[in-house]
């Protein structure tokens, strides 16, 4: 990856922590909106499946870019807009994005690994990007994550596959990081060390298994570092991600029974299946939610700043959003597009399968809000900046062109809410889009990156690897 | 990226089959780079070029991606295509698979626990297919699950006695000493070489702390703990006597000849009589090498899990583990599945271990085992092997479990097939549509046509014919088998039509009625055979870089000069791979 920064940024990642300073303005050019020196803090990717219907999604007739409303008929936004469901509206905490692609050079079903990295997917089989997403640059890389008990959480609901394909959270050199699809397992990697009991027995069970368990990271942490000194440059990338890991646990050992200011929720119980094709897919919904409110109440107790959650479908019999049992094959594949959906290219499309899109869309746009609503309520919806994107734009042609692009939350002004934005939208599908022509105008989903760093206080000019450096470099414009 | 004209694709995917991607780095490879993130200026670490734009995958299904740099796709096959190979894999460090996790604790403490196989793991980070990986990694879930295991692994350990057992101490010895011994023998088994001293010295910490206000066996269980979440452990090594950052060929240690022969083999660590041989320095020598695979899969019941998990994965049949179908469209999907899945492993074990142990036979087979979903076959009386039945298929890919997993949840997809038979089956290169930024609109539904009617569309356009006149032929072949690979004779109110010319000036060319009669001829074709050792070769090699894999191009050169039995088997081509002069050997970095 090309992570250009100033040299200013370079010596405080050197030498003075970003964890020690977050707050410290270091990017007096970017942002005209910034209304103090406060950075946002917090960082959540969402994934959500199936691409989206353009036609509901756009901007509609007559609207400018801060005069809309998401309230219109077959609205896949109107949850942002629903105070009496989300507990306020949030329509001045939105920037609604259109003509975003993501330039994966793959298939649009592989694409989702571009939308935090900026990279194409490489490598055949099992392609991958080649260097770290957003959240993972931002919490372990430039140390903004750090200061909390967990640096940064990758959550999903129902697929755990380790690949490009419905990942959103990639360590140093495009790897993939494991997801966490089970709300207990959740539950224990953000709150286990906040929960002891308070009987002396529980107390001393506490204080033994964190002196074994510091025991045991000492011990390893000198074998992973006995090992590093043994093998090449090459292979040393591996071995400090595991040092990093163990830093990790190591931290939560240490905080094992220690006093919290928060209040740890219950220990959730058992879903009987979380697995998509495995029966999990008619949990999915409360999972999703869980997966939500525990993410949420973290970061209301600072136990973590940097998330992402990769969401998943409906792909059940008798789904409460009355969608066909696959959704795959009877929502996103039947959506038939007019002009917007394609990209510019001649259509008349079915309206009655937008609709059916949009009705998906809305559910998961349902649970950005709740994720909104819940942050909100934590005190935190300010200080966050969500980026809730899709591997696909229009899904029936596996389009990675013209994807829908979300922010929301107050990024404590970094970014100026309350907006839509559009850009046009190039290659009409159906044809060999034409990347020389002097018509070409793509919009790549790395300045948005950089655009987020930057407004994180890291500052980089370039993000991703795409062959032509203009795609990678600069900041969104408008933004 | 530059637009690409049609005679480019057509050489991309056509006959004059250029390997296209040597430039590219492996995602593998560019997962071992240092990061470069936060590095000012530094260009990106994969080499993609401007045209050399590299297919990751050309549609939803798990086999499509990336060129094979297979060039040799005619009879008997050459190695043009190969000779960007670098003649050695790297010396290196590589995380154990969930398979060789559970091999390993399963060996060593006698568990009948599969913890890294259970649901709260995160799967493998796959490479081509293939879990054994040399870029995966131990992140922040991991190390918790490694935790979470290894504590439940010695507290069984302990409670179950083995403990006491692997770590006896009389009344009349000194704890720390025994404790010292158990270090110095269990932990050799554990890391699969001898301590040094810097590591028992170590370990005998964690022993002080464990049996700190405890007893003995609390701090041999907390060292047990210790050692299952080790460097020395997770990791196997293939880094011989290197120095770290200089450049050289060098010859792995005895111990990592051992450890590289049994993992290959049999997914654990080296047993005792592996491990002496190791010592005495007789692995270096390709007959003892070749006596001991021998021995092992004599008697490893592990080595018959292992060959069935790399044919599984080879054709990615492994998917059908994990995968559903639309229930309005397949109703039986569910009910089937357990046999499904059945099949798919002990079909593998009877070819390979109850009858000719021929790649011949996994592909060419007209029986199935009786755990199968016979159900969905017509079947007659038993067929040459015990347990199983003649059936109206041929092979493999003729089985459930392909056919299931290269579909859709509502339909088959000739697309799928097609890709995995050419690039797994096959060894043919192929692209993907993205990389010549083509937007792929795949076919609509339509209840008036069959779907080799609604997919036959796309080839109308000559640039999506340059890749699809490879793949089709394939893909369409397999049409009499629905989306769950059920048979069926008409689709849609029409007759379904699985006649295909397959015209690759391969041995395997001709005019098939079905996918059975291309099963035949598949079953005898030397470029199939060659193709399966490159795959078995892939697999040991984990680097995920199927355009360049190192070292490919000589095993292949070493494999065609066994007898022509030994080359259409099974274990003789894994075994092929242990004996090859390259095994024991690697390029420092």
């Amino acid at each position: 990856m090309r992570v250009a920064r100033s040299r200013r940024a370079f010596l405080r990642t050197l030498g003075v922590g970003a964890a020690v300073l977050p707050f410290v303005r270091l990017v007096e050019d970017s942002y005209a909106q910034s209304d103090g020196d406060a950075l946002p803090q917090r960082f959540i990717g969402v994934y959500h499946p199936h691409g989206v219907a353009a036609e509901l999604f756009a901007r509609q007739a007559g609207e400018t870019e801060t005069s809309f409303a998401l309230d219109y008929e077959g609205s896949p936004l109107q949850p942002f807009d629903d105070a009496a469901t989300y507990g306020a509206s949030f329509k001045d905490k939105l920037v609604v994005i259109e003509g975003v692609d993501l330039l994966s050079d793959t298939n649009g079903h592989n694409s989702a690994g571009t939308i935090l990295t900026g990279s194409r997917i490489v490598g055949g089989t099992g392609g991958l990007p080649e260097n770290s997403s957003l959240d993972q640059f931002l919490a372990v890389e430039s140390g903004l994550g750090n200061a909390t008990l967990v640096p940064s959480i990758a959550l999903a609901v129902g697929n755990k596959a380790l690949s490009a394909r419905e990942t959103l959270s990639f360590g140093a050199g495009g790897v993939p990081i494991s997801k966490i699809i089970d709300p207990v397992l959740a539950f224990d990697f953000l709150f286990k060390s906040a929960v002891v009991g308070s009987n002396p027995a529980a107390q001393a069970e506490a204080e033994r298994q964190q002196k074994l368990g510091l025991s045991l990271i000492d011990f390893v942490n000198g074998d992973v570092n006995r090992l590093r000194a043994r093998v090449g440059p090459f292979q040393v990338q591996k071995l400090d991600q595991h040092l990093d890991a163990l830093r990790a646990l190591e931290k939560k050992y240490r905080a094992l029974g220690t006093p919290s200011s928060c209040a740890a929720p219950a220990r959730p119980s058992a879903f009987p299946a979380l697995e998509r094709y495995n029966g999990g897919e008619p949990y999915f919904d409360a999972i999703a939610e869980l997966q939500i409110d525990l993410l949420a109440l973290a970061m209301g107790c600072d136990i973590t700043r940097f998330a992402t959650l990769v969401l998943g479908d409906l792909s059940y019999a008798d789904n409460p959003l009355g969608l066909p049992e696959d959704n795959h094959a009877g929502v996103a594949h039947t959506y038939s597009a007019g002009p917007l959906g394609s990209s510019g290219r001649p259509a008349v499309g079915d309206p009655a399968t937008w609709k059916l899109l949009a009705t998906f869309n809305k559910y998961c746009y349902g649970k950005v809000a709740r994720l909104m609503q819940r942050l909100n309520e934590a005190g935190i919806l300010d200080s966050t900046l969500i980026y809730a994107s899709s591997d696909m734009g229009n899904p029936a042609a596996h389009s990675t062109r013209n994807v829908p692009t979300v922010l929301a939350g107050g990024a404590n002004g970094k970014i100026r809410m309350g907006r839509r934005i559009q850009y046009r939208t190039d290659c009409p599908l159906g044809t060999s889009c034409d990347t020389t022509s002097s018509d070409y105008q793509t919009v790549a989903n790395n300045k948005l990156l950089v655009s987020i760093a930057q407004a994180f206080g890291v500052d980089i000019e370039e993000y991703g690897n795409q062959p032509d450096p203009t795609d990678s470099r600069g900041t969104l414009p408008d933004l | 990226m530059l637009a690409l004209g049609g005679a480019a694709l057509l050489a991309a995917c056509g006959s004059d089959r250029q390997p296209s991607h040597h430039s590219r780095q492996s995602a593998a490879g560019a997962a071992t780079q240092p990061s470069n993130a936060g590095v000012a200026g530094t260009a990106g670490a994969g080499g993609n070029g401007a045209t050399g734009g590299m297919p990751a995958n050309g549609g939803a299904s798990p086999a499509l991606g990336g060129a094979p740099n297979m060039a040799g796709t005619t009879g008997g096959g050459s190695d043009a295509g190969a000779t960007s190979s670098a003649p050695l894999l790297p010396a290196r460090i590589r995380r154990l698979a969930s398979a060789e996790y559970d091999a390993s604790v399963q060996s060593l403490l006698g568990t009948q626990k599969s913890p890294a196989s259970g649901p709260d793991f995160p799967p493998d980070l796959r490479q081509d297919g293939f879990t054994v990986n040399d870029a995966a990694r131990v992140d922040a879930v991991i190390v918790e699950r490694l935790d979470d295991a290894a504590l439940a692994l010695a507290t069984e350990a302990q409670q179950s006695g083995t403990l006491a057992r692997l770590a006896p101490c009389a009344p009349s010895e000194d704890v720390t000493g025994c404790a010292e011994r158990f270090i110095t023998t269990f932990g050799a088994k554990i890391y699969r070489r001898p301590l040094v001293d810097a590591e028992v010295q170590a370990l005998l910490l964690l022993y002080t702390a464990g049996a700190e206000d405890a007893t003995y066996l609390d701090g041999v269980a907390h060292v047990t703990r210790g050692l299952l979440e080790s460097a020395g452990f997770l990791y196997l090594t293939e880094l011989g006597d290197s120095q770290p950052g200089t450049s050289a060929a060098v010859e792995l240690t005895p111990s990592e000849l051992a450890s590289a022969l049994s993992y290959y083999l049999t997914s654990a660590p080296p047993d005792d009589e592996l491990l002496a041989k190791a010592q005495a320095g007789a692995l270096a020598d390709p007959d003892a090498r070749e006596a001991e695979a021998r021995r092992l899969f004599a008697t490893a019941p592990a080595a018959k899990d292992t060959v069935v998990r790399l044919v599984r994965e080879w054709l990615g049949i492994d998917g059908v583990d994990a995968s559903a179908k639309d229930s309005l469209v397949y109703p039986d999907f569910a009910a089937q599945k357990p046999q499904i899945v059945a099949e798919s492993r002990d079909f593998v074990r009877a070819v390979a271990f109850e009858s000719t142990g021929t790649v011949s036979e996994l592909l060419g087979a007209n029986w199935t085992v009786n755990s199968g979903p016979l159900g969905m076959y017509r079947t007659q009386a038993s067929g040459p092997i015990g347990e199983s039945s003649l059936i109206d298929r041929v092979g493999i890919m003729n089985q459930a479990a392909f056919l299931a997993t290269y579909a859709n949840a509502h339909e088959s997809h000739p697309v799928f097939r097609g890709v995995a038979v050419a690039r797994r089956v096959a060894c043919i290169p192929l692209d993907s549509p993205a990389s010549f930024n083509l937007q792929v609109v795949p076919p609509a539904p339509d209840p008036e046509k069959t779907t080799r009617e609604r997919f036959a569309e796309h080839v109308v356009d000559p640039i999506c014919a340059g890749c699809h006149d490879i793949i089709d032929p394939f893909g369409f072949s397999f049409e009499h088998y629905d989306g769950m690979g059920g048979y069926r004779a008409e689709e849609n109110g029409q007759d379904v039509d699985s006649a295909v010319t397959v015209d690759m000036d391969a041995d395997y060319d001709g005019a098939y009625a079905d996918s059975n009669a291309l099963a035949r001829v598949f079953a005898e074709s030397d470029t199939v055979r060659e193709c399966f050792a490159r795959q078995m070769y892939r697999a040991a090699a984990a680097t995920g870089d199927e355009a360049a894999t190192p070292g490919e191009a000589e095993f292949v050169q070493f494999w065609r000069a066994l007898p022509a039995a030994a080359q259409g088997n099974i274990v003789e081509t894994l075994i092929a791979y242990v004996k090859s002069p390259n095994f024991g050997r690697r390029q420092a970095l």
